[in-house]
């Protein structure tokens, strides 16, 4: 059990955007800093468990779980990336479509 | 199971025309209100009852099309008008009846059947699909006449709140003709159910919105067949790329008119494996939708050559039809299953089951014999074989008929 | 697949459609649920999750078939779903055309409870200076008819509305005299205590066909310690009334639901079986809102959103347990839900939609003369902070929505562009309700990791898709009995979703 936990991100693998979103929702029970290192190639995200809110004991919450879960929620959020990129304009397309029917004027 | 035509010997006949076979009873008190709309006495056959033989020497002045007689010894001495005569099959045209003939050829056609639950208006032999399993080939000929003919026979019926179905082929190939049969149908029998039976390919173009709301007839059905829930099932089944998206497309529009729509879908080795899934997308995507029909296949025309894509046994897709027909029916969707023998059918699907569609299509084989459900069975198409017969096949006893008939569901 | 099976594959690449993706959390392989943008949903594993984004699901597979036909995935050369995507998306949202629908009159704050949780802030019971006047309610009437939608629902809230009963004859006969030419579709409910029903308020609502909601908590012990009266016996007058109500008006016209404080928590047994007791078929488990006297006592009242699910939890197994006996008793925000998850409708809930309900979907009147967009906006300004507060009912209606409390509900009201909501593959059955974000933590957007609303809602859905994936045939055809609203035996076990 070794906090804080020191994550280090090659940037090109882990865009900012996904590393922000993963800071966001893991924001209950990890409270993370981004920090980008000497070698702009890599970010290095400084993980603590949170005491303030979370329901979690922060004992049983081991450095070794916090990296599996901090790992996968940034592989999750590269998949949605993925996604989102090549499906960019579909839902405005979907919605728009959908209030056309109903007569409803964007 | 009555066919819809026979043979007589015809005289006198030089143009193709249809008639309404009259009785003199029902000329004299009913005079043109026999029939539904406008009519011309030159479209009347009188049947040769008793009361018309007693006329027998008057019956020349009789300002009427002809007579139609099935007594060899009734023949009006030099009669001008249309004379048919000799019937192969008496029982096929009877008073009330539409038929329709033409000069060399003894062949009547009955267009229009008195008291039958399955008249139909015939619109063509083409089709723009190539079903599979289709029990009436598509013939590529211009046969736009069928239009003309349909209008002239909607003033021909009976009024009446029976249900009059529209077919071919591909209805909506003639659209402007189908679009004035509707039209004559509202004005001259507005009481009836139109029931059209069509892919809604055609229906895909938006411009038929504007014209079905204009018409705006209010008991009509359009039956459309949907063989999946994916195109490349359904174009496979119809023979047809791009027939789904069509028909999609066209089930949307139909809604857009504010029409009623049901759902088709025949039961195959094509259409079985997905039948649950279909009835999910049909719930999620057209809840609108106001009668789904599960149909057992029929084994004429295209399908007999296809019969190794098409043939499973009914009783090997009982359970996915069961998942299927309870999941819409418990979502407040109208379900039937026609067109299989009763003793094939999970007990659970009793309360979906239509005895038939057509009253002239019907017939049992031998281990039906002994059967307690004939009065409530489809039976079997004529044109059934034994290679599309199930191994279930089996006669019902009195208990199995009430269980059927207490329609009380138990669920397992 | 072999170097050819792959060339012969990206030949005939699908593409994604737009859908989110959670992990259930549970240990079962098949532990990622994918919803897609109509709301339509797949539990698959991690390895046909990323395989279905890198292009690998065979084409012609079962699975791949259920990805197109449940809008995951479309053929470019193929058919083009927008217009079967676009018809259950106008479904879903089909709550926005039309215009408010729910009409809540705040008649007065008079009460003969002292509630600890009261999301009031009530009177005494004599005197009318809490009361709405003649004058505030024909306006509130006026407001109502500007809405377009040719479906109203008219609720009677207070304090105890019956302590102005006077006044709500008053609104409805106004609103029957105006409905003779508007010739919409009005409903009346009035959510009473019941203690103050008489012969006068039965007939007249029976003329009108006015519904009854009442507050009833649990059992005795149970309801009469949450809500004290001076004589201390609450839980008597209520059953009392909800016996008058069934006499005179029907079974069915009275509805009741439960406010859980953290002693209810330990009685989910009891407090189901008491609505049974009474008969009633459905139930509301509602947890405590952040508002009113319940903020203020919340050391003793209120409890973690964990705690709330957890009783849930048991209170639903209970509750299937019951219904698969032949009862049946439904849990109303369950119902909902599973509505959401299993058809491509809008339920008529406005506190669960985006954008939201609040001033879209239900209007409050108060005594005072304000308008609100909810009624817990209301509650806010009783307890001192009055920012979203739309106007008063002399202006009209457009002016009220389109003011600068409408604005911020609106920046902050729809769920599509929120943080943390975005992505949430429970999107499509879930809401946006700015206006407690703003009371739990001043802003009305919340943080989706802090935010108990969000909380709650995932673990509802959470073990409801569980129960789905795994529920044994039984629950599985009591949920179907609650969405069809059908007894259980009708529901065949062939008839659960597929």
């Amino acid at each position: 059990m070794t906090w804080p936990l020191h994550i280090k991100l090659n940037k090109s693998n882990y865009p900012i955007s996904v590393v922000q979103r993963t800071v966001y929702a893991l924001a209950r029970d990890l409270s993370i800093i981004i920090d980008g290192d000497e070698d702009s190639n890599h970010i290095v995200l400084n993980v603590q468990p949170t005491i303030i809110i979370s329901d979690q004991n922060p004992n049983t919450l081991d450095s070794d779980k916090a990296r599996e879960i901090v790992i996968r929620m940034l592989n999750d959020f590269i998949l949605r990336e993925r996604v989102g990129e090549e499906t960019r304009g579909l839902r405005e397309i979907i919605a728009h479509a959908a209030l056309k029917e109903a007569g409803i004027r964007p | 199971m009555l066919r819809l035509d026979t043979q007589y010997t015809i005289r006198n006949s030089n143009h193709t025309e249809i008639y309404k076979v009259v009785t003199l009873q029902d000329l004299i008190h009913l005079g043109e209100s026999t029939c539904a709309g406008e009519v011309s006495l030159n479209n009347i056959l009188l049947w040769a009852d008793d009361d018309l033989c007693r006329l027998k020497s008057k019956v020349n002045d009789l300002g009427i099309g002809g007579i139609i007689s099935h007594d060899r010894n009734f023949t009006p001495p030099d009669y001008e008008k249309v004379l048919l005569e000799n019937p192969r099959d008496p029982n096929v045209v009877s008073p009330g009846d539409v038929i329709g003939i033409s000069p060399s050829s003894k062949v009547v056609r009955v267009l229009y059947r008195r008291g039958s639950n399955s008249n139909l208006l015939f619109m063509t032999d083409r089709c723009n699909s190539y079903c599979l399993m289709c029990s009436q080939p598509p013939k590529d000929i211009n046969d736009e006449w069928h239009v003309d003919e349909n209008l002239r026979l909607i003033d021909l019926i009976d009024t009446g709140e029976e249900q009059l179905g529209v077919s071919g082929g591909e209805p909506t190939l003639y659209r402007h003709g189908l679009l004035e049969i509707i039209k004559k149908c509202k004005s001259v029998v507005p009481e009836k159910h139109i029931h059209i039976l069509s892919n809604g390919r055609l229906l895909s173009d938006r411009t038929w919105i504007g014209d079905l709301v204009e018409i705006a007839h209010d008991k009509i059905t359009w039956g459309i067949p949907l063989y999946a829930d994916n195109a490349q099932d359904h174009d496979y089944v119809v023979q047809a790329p791009g027939a789904f998206t069509e028909t999609m497309q066209g089930i949307y529009n139909l809604a857009l008119s504010k029409q009623s729509i049901e759902i088709r879908v025949v039961l195959s080795r094509l259409t079985a494996h997905r039948l649950p899934e279909l009835a999910y997308f049909v719930f999620r995507n057209m809840p609108f939708i106001d009668h789904i029909a599960f149909m057992g296949i029929e084994s004429m025309g295209l399908a007999k050559n296809n019969y190794d894509k098409l043939w499973i046994d009914p009783v090997d897709y009982q359970e996915k039809l069961s998942q299927a027909c309870h999941y819409l029916d418990i979502r407040g969707i109208s379900v039937s299953v026609y067109n299989l023998p009763l003793c094939l059918l999970n007990k659970s699907l009793f309360p979906f089951y239509r005895q038939s569609i057509s009253d002239w299509k019907n017939i049992f084989v031998d281990s039906c014999q002994p059967c307690k459900a004939h009065d409530y069975c489809a039976g079997f198409f004529k044109s059934h074989s034994a290679r599309w017969e199930s191994r279930g096949i089996a006669p019902m006893n009195e208990l199995d008929v009430q269980e059927y008939l207490g329609g009380k569901y138990e669920p397992n | 697949m072999s170097y050819l099976e792959n060339i012969i594959a990206s030949e005939y690449k699908y593409r994604l459609l737009p859908f989110r993706f959670i992990r259930l959390g549970t240990k079962k392989t098949n532990d990622v649920l994918i919803t897609s943008e109509t709301g339509e949903y797949l539990f698959t594993t991690e390895e046909k999750l990323n395989a279905l984004i890198n292009k690998k699901i065979p084409k012609g597979s079962w699975f791949y078939k259920a990805l197109l036909a449940r809008h995951f995935i479309y053929e470019p050369e193929g058919h083009n779903p927008i217009q079967e995507m676009a018809a259950q998306y106008k479904s879903r949202k089909s709550f926005l055309v039309g215009g408010p629908a729910l009409h809540i009159f705040v008649v007065t704050l008079r009460c003969n409870h002292t509630c600890q949780y009261c999301q009031v802030s009530r009177a005494p019971v004599g005197g009318h200076t809490h009361d709405m006047s003649e004058y505030h309610a024909r306006l509130a009437v006026d407001r109502m008819f500007e809405s377009p939608s040719p479906a109203l629902t008219v609720e009677f809230q207070g304090g105890e509305p019956l302590l102005s009963f006077e006044r709500i004859k008053q609104i409805i006969e106004y609103i029957s005299e105006k409905n003779a030419a508007e010739k919409r579709d009005i409903q009346y409910v009035i959510s009473s205590t019941l203690h103050h029903i008489n012969d006068e308020i039965l007939t007249f609502s029976k003329v009108h066909g006015i519904q009854f909601s009442t507050s009833l908590d649990g059992p005795n012990f149970l309801h009469n310690t949450n809500r004290p009266t001076p004589e201390k016996n609450s839980y008597e007058r209520t059953l009392h009334g909800i016996e008058a109500v069934r006499s005179e008006l029907g079974h069915d016209n009275v509805s009741a639901l439960t406010t859980l404080t953290s002693k209810s928590l330990l009685y989910p047994e009891e407090i189901i079986d008491e609505y049974v007791k009474i008969g009633f078929n459905s139930i509301s488990l509602r947890p405590l809102s952040p508002y009113g006297f319940a903020k203020k006592s919340s050391q003793r009242l209120d409890y973690s959103v964990n705690e709330y699910l957890k009783f849930y939890k048991r209170a639903l197994d209970h509750l299937i347990k019951i219904n698969s006996e032949g009862t049946f008793i439904a849990e109303s925000y369950t119902s909902l839900l599973l509505s959401s998850i299993m058809t491509p409708f809008s339920s008529g809930y406005v506190d669960l939609r985006s954008p939201l309900g609040a001033g879209l979907g239900a209007l409050i009147y108060n005594y005072d003369g304000g308008v609100y967009p909810s009624d817990e906006a209301r509650m806010l300004k009783e307890m001192g902070e009055s920012d979203l507060m739309l106007g008063t009912l002399d202006q009209p209606l457009e002016q009220l929505l389109t003011s600068v409390q409408m604005e911020i509900l609106l920046s902050s009201g729809i769920i599509e562009g929120l943080p943390g909501c975005t992505d949430c593959a429970y999107l499509p059955y879930c809401g946006a309700d700015p206006v407690e974000h703003y009371a739990r933590s001043g802003d009305p957007i919340g943080h989706r990791s802090f935010s108990d609303f969000c909380t709650r809602n995932m673990g509802l859905l959470t073990h409801l898709f569980t129960l789905l994936r795994d529920g044994e045939r039984s629950t599985q055809r009591v949920l179907v009995s609650w969405l069809t609203r059908r007894s259980f035996n009708d529901i065949s076990s062939y008839g659960c979703e597929i």
